[in-house]
């Protein structure tokens, strides 16, 4: 199949996902951070269980060669800071942002907008490309020559470590379910196009989708290239034609399909406008998500937590440390004033 | 006929449609121990699962009404 449509299928399905699972990760930081709410914490372990037991077995069976994102000093920290600024900022991340547009949300439509410019800023034209190209190849760090990963780090097998972190991870869910059975958290079933999914089917489905991507060969190592589908899109007024076989640019078309579809369906889809002070917040929050990911390897939130991290890549590691470590203080700082 | 307080959070967005929304209860806490009941308005869909949650951990009973696609009315009593 071709990239157009495998890239189509892809976005489609990760569109319908978020859009009914609800799945943002600025919303589990902040559900968790101020009320202790682990409903979308879970769906992002499962998702990260199921990418990266999927993803080693397709590489060890040989259908699929792992592809962790290198390391750039400069870039994957420097980036992801930017990052986790502009989720605080517009309140939503890289997935966050097209779920609450394509459900009709004009304010995230403008945070969309502020991505492509913020990603055209930085991949396409002007100041910002040099200073990205200097922040990045400039200050790699390898591992004996090789990308840094956690397993290469460690001197062992991957398999070790896929096993001991599964472990870790099964552990935290038992500890979870234990701490909802106290608080009593209702785990209603809904059905497939009425309410939100549960965490854990959300979670699965959102790695099945990552799977997908990463088995057909045609992406960057799973979902991701949003950002530059964007840029891409906003690069398409320029130059008057959109190129359809960028694995990104079909993507984030999928995506919009596929949630639009889905929030309609639903009875979900509403156009409504934000009020103009929040304005500014969103389209520059979009546009430091944009230039931040660009930044940190062609990184978000997926890309490094769901498919790069279960990789064992080093940069992603870092990368996510730090948008977490930017975005958590600043939930916390909001609700106090 | 229930006394009602109403605060409207349509715009509002994550966090602070959670976080006007605790901060109103708190400010009104007492009023609904003695029988009010607290509506508030919202056009952000993360809040038809998380404000139930908080609001329940609170010892607060909380219903959730779809006015229409997009709109949704909670109301919380004791």
């Amino acid at each position: 199949m071709n990239i157009l449509w495998i890239g189509f299928i892809v976005g489609f399905l990760l569109g319908v996902v978020i859009e009914r699972g609800f799945y943002c990760f600025y919303l589990a930081l902040s559900n968790f951070a101020l009320t202790r709410d682990y409903r979308l914490i879970k769906a992002t372990i499962w998702a990260f269980l199921v990418t990266m037991i999927g993803f080693h077995a397709l590489h060890t069976l040989g259908i699929q060669k792992l592809d962790p994102k290198t390391f750039f000093l400069g870039g994957s920290i420097i980036g992801a800071i930017l990052f986790g600024l502009g989720m605080s900022l517009t309140g939503s991340c890289i997935v966050g942002t097209p779920m609450r547009a394509w459900r009709g949300q004009v304010g995230y439509m403008i945070a969309l907008l502020g991505m492509g410019v913020g990603g055209w800023l930085a991949i396409f034209k002007g100041p910002l490309v040099p200073i990205v190209k200097a922040l990045q190849k400039p200050t790699e760090v390898l591992i004996n020559g090789k990308i840094a990963t956690l397993d290469r780090l460690l001197g062992i097998n991957h398999w070790i470590l896929v096993i001991i972190i599964a472990a870790l991870l099964i552990w935290w869910l038992i500890k979870i379910e234990k701490k909802e059975k106290a608080q009593q958290v209702s785990q209603e079933k809904t059905g497939f196009f009425k309410g939100i999914w549960g965490p854990v089917f959300t979670g699965i489905a959102l790695g099945i989708v990552e799977i997908i991507a990463f088995a057909s060969g045609k992406s960057p190592a799973g979902l991701g290239g949003f950002i530059k589908g964007y840029a891409t899109i906003f690069n398409g007024i320029f130059t008057h034609k959109i190129p359809l076989n960028d694995w990104g640019t079909i993507e984030v078309i999928g995506i919009m399909v596929g949630a639009v579809l889905s929030a309609i369906i639903s009875g979900d889809f509403r156009i409504t406008f934000p009020p103009l002070r929040r304005i500014p917040a969103l389209f520059f929050g979009g546009m430091l998500i944009g230039i931040g990911a660009v930044l940190a390897v062609g990184g978000c939130n997926v890309a490094h937590l769901i498919s790069h991290v279960p990789q064992f890549s080093i940069g992603s590691i870092v990368s996510m440390i730090f948008i977490i470590g930017t975005a958590y203080p600043l939930i916390k700082w909001k609700a106090k004033g | 006929m229930e006394e009602k307080i109403t605060l409207n959070l349509e715009g509002e967005i994550c966090p602070y449609t959670l976080i006007y929304t605790v901060k109103k209860l708190e400010e009104v806490k007492q009023d609904l121990e003695k029988g009010k009941v607290l509506v508030i308005f919202y056009d952000h869909p993360p809040v038809v699962e998380n404000i139930p949650l908080e609001v329940s951990k609170r010892g607060f009973k909380c219903e959730v009404e779809k006015i229409f696609s997009g709109k949704w009315k909670i109301s919380i009593k004791k």
